[in-house]
């Protein structure tokens, strides 16, 4: 059997399956660059495309007998005719296998001395990801087999991309787990359980073998996988819900920094620490000894699912899902100093545009970020003592908190 | 009359008629779903209708793009070229029609001009693949470009303008110049040379 799989891997799909994994891969990674730090739960999402190749691949080599010609010479050999199909399949599922682990095994090279942590039961996710392209794999090939269409593989391919993409929009319960494709944002500290991980190995597993016994019109063995598919779904269609996804303790654990005013961020996101204090540090030290003001930075990702940041007036809370770029370093930096900006200040809606200038003139003296409004008398605020500065943005702090438009406008009318 | 019924069927025609018209039910479905969600919003939403109809049917198109033995079929007296130049025109304007049609109700909700134009687009790739690889592998330009802009995700900036064509809002013209181009190539090397060798006949269906 090695000799007929390495004619199939040398000659058949495989290489074209494998490179069109790869370079699938290689865009999907390329493209969204800010997902790579939860590089495993991102391969979750990167699937939705590489399925769809494979189903291409394995609907593409199926068809190859047909469009060979070769029906009558197969049939006319000793061995039956399940085997070259098997050999077929397994051809194209390992390179598209290769090709996607090769290029994750570069990615994984890249960030490794740029991550902080990896996520709990990482390989369990990608392991069951690659399991869904042998499946994707078999679908293709019974595709193929079934459907005597010149364009049946791109038809197929994006069929499978359509339904896919549409399983996303699912409500996140049991049933949108049947697909390998999950949006789970594994970067903010949220992991699959081994339990979700183990039913979908064997709802794959088991579907994976249906599909190829009825390429292969495999009676009793069809009416047995076909069985063993139907109940290794039976978990995903009438267990309870599986809601939000546990959180990753670990993951969301604070990282501060030593020096400085504190700042702390997730240890998913650790590795950006110092890029997030050279940002922050600063403008907390401009706020030092004035009453009421923040004196230290958090991360939301700290917060466990479903928790709310404290309304502590000490602390401004960040969202840095944006902000983490694959090989370290902000991919918004300069939108952090504006994100601080809005987080720091307390905000009062509908005020009078006196005292809304006196919002922005503050915002500004804070982050020195120009702000949407011309003429604010920044610069006469800028030119008090140092002391004075401090007490007015103080006292604009209190009043701000109490949305006291009438001593805003005072603050204003004041420089 | 009876010729163009022949040369229909020969290619596939029927085959290609069903599908197209799947693919405009579908696109209609999913262009209604979209358009119906409250947190879906603007342009960018219906992006996968945009992109994924003409293309889907620019696709179906390619296996009508030769008949069973292309050798055969140039040796018979006919103007050839007309007959292909024909088939392509008569193949786009079903297309365009059909797919943008599931738009035109509202074009600003349903980009009904973003369909017309990567109908254009596609089709122009298709038979530029039909031309160069033959009418079996006809799809693979079309459908490798597209889903690589596709999965690139919103293009903005001058060059995107022509690369990223079937991303662009309809309003740029860049992208349909492109567009309009990849047909006009597409059109006439497919029409002046025809199908490309590919692997030689096409088994007859039993």
């Amino acid at each position: 059997m090695r000799r007929p799989l390495r004619v199939e891997l040398f000659r058949g799909t495989a290489p074209a399956a494998a490179l069109a994994t790869a370079g699938g891969t290689v865009w999907m990674l390329g493209v969204h660059t800010d997902a790579w730090a939860g590089l495993a739960g991102y391969f979750r999402s990167t699937l939705l495309v590489l399925c769809a190749l494979m189903v291409a691949a394995g609907a593409w080599q199926a068809g190859r007998e047909r469009r060979r010609a070769m029906g009558e010479m197969l049939t006319s050999t000793a061995r039956p005719a399940w085997q070259p199909m098997l050999v077929a399949w397994f051809a194209v599922a390992l390179g598209g296998t290769i090709g996607t682990v090769s290029v994750l095994g570069g990615a994984a090279v890249l960030i490794a001395p740029v991550a902080t942590y990896v996520g709990q039961g990482w390989w369990w996710g990608l392991l069951v990801g690659l399991l869904a392209l042998w499946t994707a794999a078999a679908l293709g090939v019974l595709v193929g087999r079934l459907v005597p269409f010149r364009a049946i593989a791109p038809v197929a391919g994006l069929a499978t991309f359509v339904g896919l993409g549409a399983g996303t929009y699912l409500s996140n319960d049991r049933v949108a787990w049947l697909s390998p494709v999950q949006d789970t944002d594994l970067t903010a500290g949220q992991f699959i359980p081994g339990e979700l991980h183990l039913t979908q190995a064997v709802w794959l597993l088991a579907l994976t073998a249906a599909l190829l016994a009825l390429a292969a019109r495999l009676r009793w063995t069809t009416l047995l996988t076909v069985t063993l598919a139907a109940t290794a779904a039976v978990p995903f269609l009438t267990g309870p819900r599986i809601g939000r996804l546990p959180t990753d303790s670990r993951a969301i654990e604070p990282v501060c920094t030593v020096d400085g005013p504190p700042v702390c961020v997730a240890r998913i996101n650790a590795f950006i620490l110092d890029d997030v204090a050279t940002v922050t540090q600063p403008l907390l030290a401009r706020m030092t000894r004035i009453p009421g003001a923040p004196i230290r930075v958090a991360d939301l990702d700290t917060l466990s699912d479903g928790q709310y940041p404290e309304d502590h007036v000490d602390t401004v809370w960040l969202n840095l899902s944006e902000q983490p770029r694959a090989l370290g370093g902000l991919a918004r930096g300069d939108s952090l100093r504006r994100l601080f900006g809005r987080a720091s200040l307390p905000t009062c809606d509908a005020l009078p545009e006196e005292a809304d200038r006196t919002q922005y003139v503050a915002r500004e003296w804070l982050t020195d970020e120009p702000q949407p409004v011309a003429d604010l008398p920044t610069d006469q605020l800028r030119a008090l003592p140092p002391d004075q500065q401090r007490a007015w943005f103080g006292e604009y702090l209190a009043a701000a908190r109490d949305c006291d438009q009438e001593h805003l406008v005072q603050l204003g009318e004041r420089l | 009359m009876r010729l163009a019924e022949l040369h229909l069927r020969a290619r596939g025609g029927p085959v290609f008629a069903t599908g197209l018209g799947l693919v405009t039910l579908l696109s209609w479905i999913a262009g209604n779903w979209i358009a119906g969600r409250p947190y879906f919003d603007g342009p960018a939403s219906r992006v996968p209708v945009v992109m994924l109809a003409p293309l889907l049917a620019a696709v179906l198109l390619g296996p009508t793009m030769a008949g069973a033995d292309e050798e055969l079929e140039r040796g018979t007296a006919r103007p050839w070229r007309r007959w292909r130049l024909g088939h392509l025109l008569l193949a786009v304007a079903a297309i365009g029609a059909a797919v943008t049609s599931t738009g035109l109700r509202a074009p600003e909700v349903f980009g009904a001009h973003a369909l017309l134009r990567n109908t254009l687009g596609c089709v122009g790739l298709v038979a530029l693949g039909a031309a160069l690889l033959g009418a079996r592998l006809a799809w693979l330009p079309a459908f490798g470009y597209v889903c690589a802009v596709y999965a690139a995700g919103p293009q903005t900036g001058d060059a995107a303008r022509i690369w990223a064509w079937p991303l662009q809002a309809s309003s740029v013209t860049a992208s349909w110049l492109t567009a309009g181009g990849l047909f006009a190539l597409g059109t006439i090397w497919y029409a002046t040379l025809g199908a490309g060798a590919g692997h030689g006949p096409r088994p007859l269906p039993r």
